[in-house]
């Protein structure tokens, strides 16, 4: 599904990504990892377009996608959380999500931007209660999301991210467990186990290797910009790079 | 439907009261006076789009009603096209001018936008100023002209030779104007508008080309402010580069700050208040400028979501749990 082949990146003198390469394959979980600074957010920006590559190529669905502006690559069907939580804090849950929904009218022509203006951006809908149901949020559905916890934020901005319209088929989450309880991370891992079961793809950066452990099928482990092992977790956890990355010699 | 009811109550009453105000009011000092609202009205609505609703701090917006003012006025005079023709001509210079300037800026965020679109302000400032052939300078133009009248045979007529005609015209722009950020701001596009001011880089993740929304939103704004100087123009009998200067921008925004910015009834209040305070107390220019600094001090600090919000807390002491003036896009 997702190739990412030499991708390099520079910020000026420091060479951020040098030449990683691997795949994501339709409907696994794939963990990257790595030290603090080995490059797994940028790569994260470099994939849903926030960042521009300085060698190699980035294909989805065999189409290159290095180049094309973040709401491109979105429509494409590729959506994302970020580390530094962000959604809409001063939407209630519910608005955030029917946000999320709506049809993306300004990639086309003036008439279809216009045609947007009488809509009321409100309305039932079983999808969103049924996710919001699901996160255990639906009682916060009215809720301003700036207002409800750190750990109930990650979940929203969780939704958002399934509720984008058209739906993604690759979902990058970038240390959704930061900063999370642990009866949280345990709703976060059963739902991208769930949406993993209805189809999705997921990359996911993360700091906690047992949510790492738990949750992926193959794990990328990146460090000082070099991919140094790539393979099931059980065998990543062995590998003498890793421990020497994450403990030293 | 009945909730529905209670939230187009404050637009209902909007209606009445400026219908009903020539004749609570007699006079041509009142009719002036809410000729002038009606003006700012119309101005801070459309500025409250711009830097309200979608976040983009520009401080052009005095110079787009200046386009609108200077670009139908001159059309008229120099060219003789006819004032309605002209009028719409204003309208579209407005929307052509901040269609270039806005594509060419509006990539910028914060203190970088503002100080472009403050540069785009000076320079059309300049531009009226050194241009004497033209726009006769700093001396600015005399308008001998009065519009001809305009209508619907049957329906309606507004006859500008006379000031009340000219009052209702005004408040029917500025009554549509606010109806237009209402409706905005409660549709799709308007919700993607606040998205884009409370997180641009998740919007465009998500899949909003932000900087179309934000260009669409800020032609859209400066085209009312096009209108506002296209229409007001002919009534004032006279027009000058420093009437659309930097410091206009930072009245309107005053007005919109204290009104309630984001509020869609704040520009509202605060042109009521703004322009007919110093009116009614007949105070001079200096004593104004600080009677403002002192009423903008006091509001950001007891009302930080301005007049509309304090208004608001008020009646829902009435209404528990309702909201009619502090509605926020």
């Amino acid at each position: 599904m997702l190739t990412l082949a030499d991708v390099t990146k520079r910020f000026g003198g420091i060479l951020a990504l040098d030449g990683v390469s691997f795949q994501v394959r339709a409907g696994c979980i794939v963990g990257l990892i790595g030290p603090n600074g080995s490059g797994k957010t940028v790569m994260l920006n470099l994939i849903s377009g926030l960042s521009r590559l300085d060698g190699g190529q980035i294909l989805f669905r065999g189409d290159r996608i290095d180049g094309l502006p973040p709401y491109a690559v979105a429509r494409r069907g590729i959506g994302r959380t970020f580390q530094l939580l962000k959604l809409f804090p001063d939407l209630t849950v519910r608005q955030n999500l029917e946000l999320m929904r709506q049809p993306r009218l300004m990639g086309s022509n003036l008439q279809t931007m216009l045609a947007s203006l009488p809509r009321v951006a409100t309305g039932p809908s079983a999808e969103i209660d049924a996710l919001l149901e699901m996160v255990g949020l639906h009682d916060k559905q009215r809720e301003r999301a700036g207002s409800l916890s750190y750990g109930q934020q990650k979940l929203v901005a969780f939704l958002n991210v399934l509720c984008m319209n058209p739906e993604p088929e690759l979902i990058l989450l970038d240390e959704p467990a930061a900063g999370v309880n642990p009866t949280m991370i345990n709703t976060l891992i059963r739902q991208v186990q769930h949406f993993r079961e209805r189809g999705k793809t997921f990359l996911v950066v993360e700091h906690d290797l047992k949510v790492i452990m738990d949750l992926c099928d193959t794990v990328v482990v990146l460090d000082h910009g070099r991919r140094i092992a790539e393979g099931p977790p059980a065998k990543v956890r062995q590998d003498p790079a890793v421990m020497e990355a994450y403990f030293g010699r | 439907m009945a909730r529905r009811s209670w939230q187009a109550l404050p637009l209902v009453g909007l209606l009445a009261a400026g219908v009903l105000y020539p004749r609570l009011l007699p006079g041509d000092y009142f009719l002036h006076l809410g000729i002038v609202v009606s003006l700012y009205i119309i101005l801070t609505s459309s500025l409250n789009l711009i830097m309200g609703i979608t976040g983009q701090f520009a401080i052009a917006h005095a110079a787009f009603y200046g386009v609108g003012a200077y670009g139908s006025i001159l059309l008229v005079t120099r060219l003789g096209v006819p004032y309605w023709w002209a009028w719409a001509a204003g309208i579209l210079l407005a929307g052509i001018a901040a269609l270039i300037i806005g594509a060419s800026t509006l990539h910028l965020k914060g203190a970088y936008l503002a100080i472009c679109t403050f540069a785009f302000s000076e320079l059309f400032r300049l531009l009226l100023d050194n241009w004497i052939s033209l726009t006769n300078g700093a001396n600015g133009i005399i308008i001998r002209f009065v519009p001809p009248p305009i209508g619907i045979p049957g329906l309606f007529r507004f006859d500008l030779g006379s000031r009340r005609s000219y009052y209702y015209l005004m408040f029917t722009f500025a009554l549509v104007t606010v109806w237009f950020v209402r409706r905005l701001a409660r549709s799709d596009l308007g919700r993607v508008l606040g998205a884009i001011r409370q997180d641009e880089t998740l919007a465009l993740t998500a899949g909003f080309d932000t900087r179309r929304y934000k260009l669409l939103a800020f032609t859209v704004g400066s085209m009312y402010a096009g209108l506002a100087g296209a229409t007001y123009a002919p009534y004032l009998s006279y027009i000058a580069p420093d009437l659309f200067d930097v410091n206009e921008t930072i009245y309107i925004m005053m007005i919109m700050m204290i009104g309630g910015i984001r509020s869609i009834w704040g520009p509202v209040w605060g042109s009521i208040l703004l322009v007919s305070l110093p009116q009614a107390l007949d105070i001079t220019p200096l004593l104004r400028m600080i009677a403002y600094g002192l009423v903008l001090i006091l509001v950001m600090i007891r009302m930080p979501d301005g007049l509309a919000g304090f208004l608001d807390r008020l009646v829902s002491r009435l209404r528990p749990g309702g909201t009619w003036f502090g509605e926020k896009a």
